[in-house]
């Protein structure tokens, strides 16, 4: 076989934490931007859901800072594409 | 459920959790992804949901039952009444859901009016009233999502069976999962029973290593293909020139054309790549689907790389039965010509579609008679030179783009209008331009992409598996971060959903 071909993987109980830890982090550095996007959904108890479980994400991680990485590429990079 | 969702995100997370939690109990397993599968296609319709396992049951029904008259060996015909029935069942299906509206609407009543004004005006009331019935009853039919290529599946897996090229799946628990796997459900890859099959039977087990780093590089290349380059190239250049080509010069026209060319790239070749990532981090393993398409030198070539299960489907189970290339010149251009035909009809209903079927078949047509005047037919030939290479490539674009304006115009006036500003120097409106250094830049970037298909960074590839999950984890949640902050607000879908 050749060596570009032989798949390189990791032990299952690995990419699981690899997983968890993505989310984790994924979540933290995004709460604040996804809540946002909650609260521009029309009005019904699908909103309502997911508002009630990003606020108190968002409300976290803006306190800790985890929102100014996503907020400084947005207002950058993110702002000169989209306008 | 669209993929780039925090609705798909949260889905995921728990079918990967509960996936791998119940590896020790196979039979729940199964039963779990097939829930998790039809509460995917649920989220969109819960009708079309119950549709699909049924398409399942009788598909599968239908391959046992071939299958016990093979190993009977009972008389060929008896068994090729099995494999019509199914052929029948999956292409009625088809047929009703995608085609009647066009049969009605764009084929039938408009060949009968002319000869209904003809025959005089009892003749007209009975059309217009026949019309009156029909329209209301057209508009209720709703094309269910991907049934374009689940359908497609369910042929593939019947047509094996009978030529015992695949033997039926185990149990229909099996055959409903590759048929319904939600990754790959609404818009492929096409992959066939022989590939997935033996996958659903066996189930990935805990001991085997998971292929995550790749799996995460393709959902996050498939992610910025989509999130940011499609949709930016869609709604800045794509959309604006093909809505109102009559008010754009040329050259912006130029550059709609050359922006949706890259943006029907980035948006089905992205769905492709998460479809193969997310089913990576599940233990399953698809096929490529995209091997950069716009570096082809021949139009052949381009379809060795553009949605390669399509291509390779319609080439396996069309194009060789007709006959392929072995009964002559004449014999081959009339086989390729049904063969794209039917797959312009396969992406959509409209004449437009046709049209761009009958021009890629034409064209492969005059190039396979151009290589072989020029001794250039041979699988066997030595590569041309990288000027006439690289020319070549330039010109299958152009070929490429010049049929994607039949594709996305939808309808004749579209095309006309386009293909008339393409020769039009100025713009109808002075202010209305699209030239400028990002639309440029953005179109580049998406053409680059390509470098990032098949194993061309496999180097690359192999450092970053390397890494420990933790750092793998985190720099990947860092550039989504970066991808979302990068695209739009909200997600428009992909545009192989509707077919």
């Amino acid at each position: 076989m050749d060596e570009r071909e032989k798949p390189v993987g990791m032990p299952l109980k690995k990419a699981w934490g690899g997983v968890v830890l993505f989310y984790a982090v994924a979540l933290a550095l995004n709460a604040a931007a996804l809540h946002r996007n909650n609260e521009i959904l029309s009005y019904g108890p699908v909103r309502s859901f997911w508002l009630a479980v990003s606020g108190p994400a968002a409300k976290t991680c803006a306190a800790l800072g985890f929102d100014r990485p996503r907020a400084f590429w947005t207002r950058t990079a993110g702002k000169a594409l989209n306008e | 459920m669209l993929f780039p969702t925090t609705a798909f995100a949260v889905f995921f997370f728990v079918v990967f959790q509960i996936h791998w939690a119940l590896a020790g109990v196979p039979r729940a397993r199964k039963a779990f992804l097939l829930a998790a599968s039809l509460f995917f296609y649920g989220f969109w319709s819960w009708k079309f949901a119950g549709m699909l396992l049924a398409s399942a049951l009788i598909n599968h029904a239908l391959a046992v039952r071939m299958d016990a008259l093979a190993r009977a060996a009972a008389p060929q015909r008896v068994r090729r009444r099995w494999l019509v029935g199914g052929v029948a069942f999956n292409l009625g299906l088809l047929g009703f859901f995608k085609y009647t509206g066009f049969i009605f609407a764009d084929a039938l009543f408009p060949l009968l009016r002319p000869i209904c004004l003809r025959l005089g005006p009892a003749a007209v009331a009975w059309l217009v009233g026949a019309q009156e019935d029909v329209y209301p009853w057209l508009a209720k039919i709703v094309l269910p999502v991907g049934i374009s290529f689940f359908t497609f599946q369910a042929l593939s897996y019947v047509l094996d069976v009978h030529r015992r090229r695949v033997a039926p799946a185990r149990s229909w628990l099996d055959f409903a999962n590759y048929l319904a796997f939600f990754p790959q459900l609404v818009a492929g890859p096409i992959v066939r029973a022989a590939e997935l099959v033996p996958q659903m039977e066996r189930m990935p087990g805990r001991a085997e290593p998971i292929e995550a780093a790749r799996a995460v590089f393709l959902i996050l290349v498939g992610l910025f293909k989509k999130t940011v380059v499609a949709n930016w190239l869609a709604t800045r250049l794509a959309d604006p020139v093909f809505a109102w080509p009559e008010r754009f010069a040329g050259p912006d026209v130029l550059l709609g054309v050359y922006a949706y060319a890259v943006q029907i790239y980035c948006d089905f070749s992205a769905y492709s790549d998460i479809a193969i990532g997310t089913a990576l981090l599940l233990g399953f393993r698809f096929p490529a689907n995209f091997n950069a398409p716009y570096f082809a030198t021949t139009l052949q070539d381009f379809w060795r790389r553009w949605h390669i299960s399509l291509s390779s489907w319609l080439r396996d189970y069309l194009y060789v039965p007709l006959g392929g290339s072995r009964a002559g010149a004449a014999r081959t251009t009339v086989n390729l010509l049904i063969t794209f035909l039917l797959g312009g009809l396969w992406h959509g209903a409209a004449w437009t579609f046709l049209a761009w079927g009958a021009f890629h078949g034409i064209y492969l047509a005059l190039e396979r008679a151009m290589l072989k005047a020029l001794g250039r037919n041979k699988r066997n030939a030595p590569p041309a030179p990288w000027p006439v290479a690289l020319l070549g490539r330039i010109w299958i674009f152009h070929v490429v783009c010049f049929s994607w304006i039949w594709f996305r115009g939808g309808r004749l006036e579209t095309v006309t209008a386009m293909l008339h500003s393409l020769g039009r120097w100025r713009a109808a409106v002075p202010e209305v331009a699209t030239w400028s250094a990002l639309s440029v830049a953005m179109v580049a970037v998406g053409f680059a992409t390509q470098f990032l298909d098949g194993d061309r960074l496999w180097r690359a590839a192999r450092k970053v598996s390397a890494w420990p999950a933790w750092a793998l984890a985190t720099a990947a949640a860092i550039v989504l971060t970066g991808i979302l902050a990068l695209g739009p607000e909200g997600v428009a879908p992909f545009i192989y959903f509707q077919f």
